[in-house]
């Protein structure tokens, strides 16, 4: 095998994407899966998930945090609604969110962050990643290989809709 | 009035829930295919690869192979190789060795060195990853968008410091022509391994390297495709 001579060997050669990759497979496969009731092509997505980590590890601190569970969790997630979706043959509805991700239950005292669950899935991933991540919208398309305008508008779909539902919760917009 | 503030907040919040909802659901471990293990193990061998150091002293590792090129280099006479200004390999059994005799007092090297290189198009598919560059040369790295698959192209200074070893085994070796220059194309067939191409700048100022997933005759079009410019100074 043609090896790469480093300059300097560190004590971390072990890789943080092997780490990610062996700890959150399961998971990432679960939530695909409960989407796409296939096998096939739920590991598709959990692949296509970790091929986008791959890029973008640089920004990956920490291979246990919670944070970057949850960014392989919303990629897994919107890439199994678009497959579910060609299935469909909805290829025009880029935003459109029929389709059900996770189900969540929020029993908690954040009525704004109730709202945020309640949201459909991509609508959700958006929001978590841009406020929560720090994304931004274009960085979001690149995650969920889309164009910044399809992100843009699932943006502004998602603040309408969180206005509603605030307003329904008696929280001020 | 809810402020970006509370949105991150919020934000924060709901992830945690979510996650905590998911992972209680989660019920059998799953069977991944011997299909996807092997997709995955690829992308894990790749994510073992410098581009998870960005470091300085991992941007100068440059691999390279000028094993025919010299034909057996531990034979030349101290002579020999002190008329030898630039990079040169020696072969130690399955492994060659790259060193550089310093050139920067060759005309016709220094101008090769004060110039960067480039690939003005990549391959399909390939988007960029990463550049590193060093005092010593510069490294570009490619990732394939939906493989995972990565591109290099490296080169480096011959300027009488930083050396590599290319393992071979496994690969074959052939001589090739690269517009007017001539270089080393390693190939495989190995799961895991990727082809290569090395070859010289006209001068032996520079020795360049094109490496990845791709047969060797789109590697021999990519090294005949390198361009060069100006170099600018390297921010520190």
């Amino acid at each position: 095998m043609l090896v790469y001579l480093q300059m300097l060997e560190t004590p971390e050669e072990k890789s943080k994407f092997e780490t990610i990759y062996l700890e959150n497979r399961n998971l990432l496969f679960h939530v695909a899966n409960r989407i796409l009731h296939n096998d096939q092509d739920a590991e598709d997505a959990v692949h296509y998930a970790f091929v986008k980590l791959a890029e973008n590890m640089h920004r990956i601190a920490d291979a246990d945090h919670p944070k970057t569970i949850g960014y392989l969790v919303a990629i897994v997630e919107n890439r199994a609604i678009d497959m579910y979706r060609r299935k469909q043959a909805h290829p025009q509805l880029e935003y459109l969110d029929e389709v059900a991700g996770v189900a969540v239950e929020y029993t908690g005292e954040n009525a704004l962050a109730g709202c945020i669950l309640k949201l459909p899935p991509r609508q959700r991933n958006v929001v978590i990643l841009k406020y929560h991540y720090g994304y931004t919208i274009k960085e979001i398309a690149g995650i969920f290989g889309t164009t910044y305008q399809n992100i843009q508008k699932i943006d502004q779909r998602a603040k309408q809709n969180l206005k509603e539902l605030c307003q329904k919760e008696g929280i001020e917009w | 009035m809810v402020t970006d503030t509370a949105l991150r907040h919020a934000a924060a919040q709901a992830q945690d829930v979510l996650l905590t909802t998911l992972a209680a659901e989660q019920a059998n471990l799953h069977k991944f295919s011997a299909a996807f293990e092997k997709k995955l193990q690829k992308l894990v061998r790749r994510a073992r690869h410098p581009m998870l150091h960005r470091t300085l002293r991992y941007a100068a590792v440059i691999v390279l192979t000028l094993a025919t090129l010299f034909g057996s280099v531990m034979a030349l006479s101290p002579e020999a190789r002190a008329q030898v200004a630039g990079w040169f390999g020696s072969v130690f059994g399955s492994y060659t060795h790259y060193d550089n005799v310093d050139a920067t007092q060759i005309p016709d090297a220094a101008a090769e060195m004060e110039l960067d290189y480039y690939l003005p198009a990549i391959v399909q598919g390939y988007a960029p990853l990463q550049e590193t560059e060093t005092p010593g040369g510069k490294t570009y790295m490619y990732v394939h968008e939906s493989t995972g698959n990565i591109l290099f192209f490296s080169y480096a200074y011959a300027q009488g410091s930083g050396s590599s070893f290319w393992g071979v085994e496994g690969y074959t070796e052939q001589r090739v022509q690269i517009g007017q220059l001539e270089g080393d194309l390693y190939t495989t067939q190995e799961e895991g391994k990727s082809n290569v191409i090395v070859w010289t700048s006209r001068h032996g100022g520079i020795l360049f390297e094109l490496s990845g997933d791709l047969e060797g005759q789109e590697l021999i079009r990519l090294a005949e495709s390198v361009r060069h410019q100006v170099r600018t100074p390297v921010s520190s």
